[in-house]
């Protein structure tokens, strides 16, 4: 299975439970308040598993996570690593 | 007695390219704006409020933390209006609840406002008759731009020129500001179910900002890191005590380890005031701070706005390294009521410590007369931090009374009945002991179930509804919600979910549904809370992570 963009969007909608309607590949999910902490261990346990990569402490950073487009950036170069 | 504006003055003069403020954008690294800056900006804006908010009024601020909506916040306090910054983890009808109780034509936006709006705006009268004035660069993202366009469509919504090109020369003139004017309003979770106005005197706030620099010994060469929001009495005292002493205030909008740890290296941060559920995230993610490097510069770190559980304050020092471990203990309605030293931090792990300069500490029995050493009572605040009044109607005034200590060394004429219970040991030390009503705190924040229960029942096809809470291992709260349907309706956990979404903000939604087939009710006729408690104190933690039904036997 890889990650892409439609999964993460449904993953969102479907999961974390937001209207992703108004949502798009960079706007803020974290930061914004959008999602709440907590559901963040939700969504790094689905991309670890549908994109094949593993979080180390180091990664858990806004930069990767807080937002469509960074997570599958995160994902792309980890790949490349 | 000066107020912000005048100390940020002051800075500007005498340090004009001093960092005021550093805010991390993600993939761009830190971008600093000086207390030149900074001044320029808040006059500027001081010059086109004026014209736009009505005297006299609350300025309502819709901003996360940006140096656009700092500079509002100083225009404001130039212009001698109370300010009030909102919460951008608010959905639509707290926001409209908010504006209404403020009686403001106008509210600030920035970019995280707008994103806080989203689509919902429209559908609240009180929302798109509010003039918007948005600062900074909004529009940046898709999603902010596809807001302001759904905005601008509904409501009328104005940019608040903030090119910084263009000087200005706006002399800010003050309205006649008394002892008693409100200087700003904080919004915190009512026991009604309606977020309530806390109003702070214009003395008081600047009072409480010269205990805190006291307490914290800061001067003008500390980097204090703002992880919490500035609409919480915590995250908007350490702003305002940053800015009076002429230190830098580094903004960051996560919570998480690694992001922390970074700032801190990257900033030489010396002082972090964080709530319970950071730490505890540091200690279970393994993270800690290298205080002989890189972290050397941190100083200081606070405890604040709840309590962690014992074994995870026995595990802080090795999180923190070197650093002091300050415990603070207040309310919205009285800010800072005690603080545990760093001294007393092994010795007295359990308090919450001593009162904060200026501030007296009663704990009373129900008849009012004052409990004996280490007698559980309620928890009375005067003197330092005491509000002046809830905004607007006085539902909840029971809270704020007349000192009934009133004499010696307190002159406090009023008291602040927190509804904490307490008791304080042989040496003065205070510990909490629960609550006298139905308040929890959840990641931080102060809720109380009945705010959650108003908006499930605003879903169709929603008969009744219960909000309880289950405490964690990790001493956090997790809500759960008890629902049943109407007849014939068929309602599921998720669409109930993604609904709350647009209603309520994110921690405050449940993250289990329970549907059962009758509430369980007391001999008065009311939903049992405490049996629907005990029935979920019997579920195992894991299980509360989908939808589920449980039976209940009535």
């Amino acid at each position: 299975m890889t990650l892409n963009k439609e999964l993460l969007f449904k993953f969102v909608e479907d999961q974390l439970g937001v209207d992703t309607a108004d949502v798009d590949e960079e706007t803020p999910l974290f930061s914004s308040g959008m999602i709440d902490s907590a559901s963040m261990v939700d969504l790094i346990v689905f991309v670890e598993a549908e994109g094949n990569v593993k979080f180390g402490p180091d990664d858990i950073s806004l930069d990767h996570l807080d937002s469509i487009g960074r997570i599958l950036r995160f994902v792309a170069d980890s790949r490349g690593r | 007695m000066d107020n912000l504006l005048d100390l940020v003055e002051r800075h500007a003069r005498s340090a004009p390219r001093k960092i005021a403020l550093s805010r991390w954008i993600s993939g761009d690294g830190f971008v600093e704006t000086s207390y030149a800056q900074l001044l320029r900006r808040a006059h500027r804006l001081a010059g086109r409020l004026a014209a736009l908010a009505p005297p006299q009024t609350i300025l309502p601020m819709l901003v996360g933390k940006s140096a656009e909506g700092i500079a509002c916040m100083l225009a404001a306090v130039g212009l001698g209006r109370p300010f009030c910054f909102i919460s951008t983890k608010y959905r639509a009808p707290q926001i409209a609840a908010v504006l209404d109780a403020t009686a403001s034509p106008v509210c600030i936006a920035d970019s995280a406002g707008l994103v806080a709006l989203r689509r919902a705006a429209k559908d609240h009268p009180r929302i798109v008759r509010t003039t918007w004035a948005v600062v900074g660069k909004a529009g940046s993202s898709a999603g902010d731009a596809q807001a302001t366009d759904e905005l601008r469509a509904a409501t009328n919504v104005i940019a608040l020129d903030d090119d910084d090109r263009r000087s200005s020369r706006q002399m800010v003139r003050p309205e006649a500001a008394t002892e008693t004017t409100a200087a700003a309003c904080l919004f915190t979770s009512g026991s009604t179910g309606q977020p309530k106005g806390v109003l702070v005197g214009a003395a008081d706030l600047m009072q409480r900002v010269a205990a805190e620099i006291a307490w914290f010994d800061l001067t003008t060469a500390d980097v204090l890191l703002s992880i919490l929001p500035f609409s919480f009495d915590v995250g908007l005292n350490q702003l305002m005590t940053a800015l009076a002493v002429g230190a830098e205030l580094v903004l960051l909008d996560s919570w998480l380890p690694a992001d922390i740890l970074r700032a801190t290296e990257r900033r030489k941060i010396t002082g972090i005031a964080a709530v319970p559920s950071i730490w505890q995230d540091m200690i279970n993610s393994g993270a800690h701070f290298e205080t002989s490097a890189p972290h050397a510069s941190l100083r200081y770190v606070t405890i604040s706005g709840g309590s962690l559980p014992r074994s995870s304050l026995q595990r802080l020092p090795d999180v923190v390294g070197g650093a002091g471990i300050f415990k603070t203990y207040g309310q919205t309605e009285a800010f800072r009521a005690t603080s545990l030293r760093p001294e007393d931090y092994a010795r007295k792990l359990d308090s919450v410590g001593q009162p904060f300069p200026g501030v007296h500490i009663y704990v009373v029995r129900e008849d009012g007369s004052r409990c004996p050493v280490d007698e559980v009572g309620e928890v009375v605040h005067t003197g330092l931090g005491v509000m002046m009044g809830y905004l607007g109607d006085s539902n909840g005034n029971a809270k704020l009374r007349a000192n009934p200590f009133l004499g010696g060394d307190d002159r406090s004429p009023l008291a602040i009945f927190t509804g904490d219970m307490g008791c304080v040991d042989g040496e003065g030390y205070l510990y909490l002991k629960g609550r006298r009503d139905s308040m929890l705190k959840v990641l931080g924040n102060r809720v109380y179930p009945q705010e959650v229960t108003n908006q499930i029942m605003t879903i169709p096809g929603v008969a009744e509804a219960a909000v309880v809470a289950k405490p964690q291992a990790d001493g956090q709260m997790r809500l759960v919600a008890f629902l049943t349907a109407s007849r014939g309706v068929e309602l599921s956990a998720a669409t109930v979910r993604k609904t709350l979404t647009t209603k309520l903000p994110a921690f405050m939604i449940p993250k289990d549904f329970v549907f059962v087939s009758q509430m369980p009710r007391t001999t008065s006729g009311k939903v049992d809370e405490r049996r629907l408690a005990e029935e979920l104190a019997a579920v195992p933690d894991a299980m509360a992570t989908r939808p589920h039904t449980l039976e209940l036997k009535t």
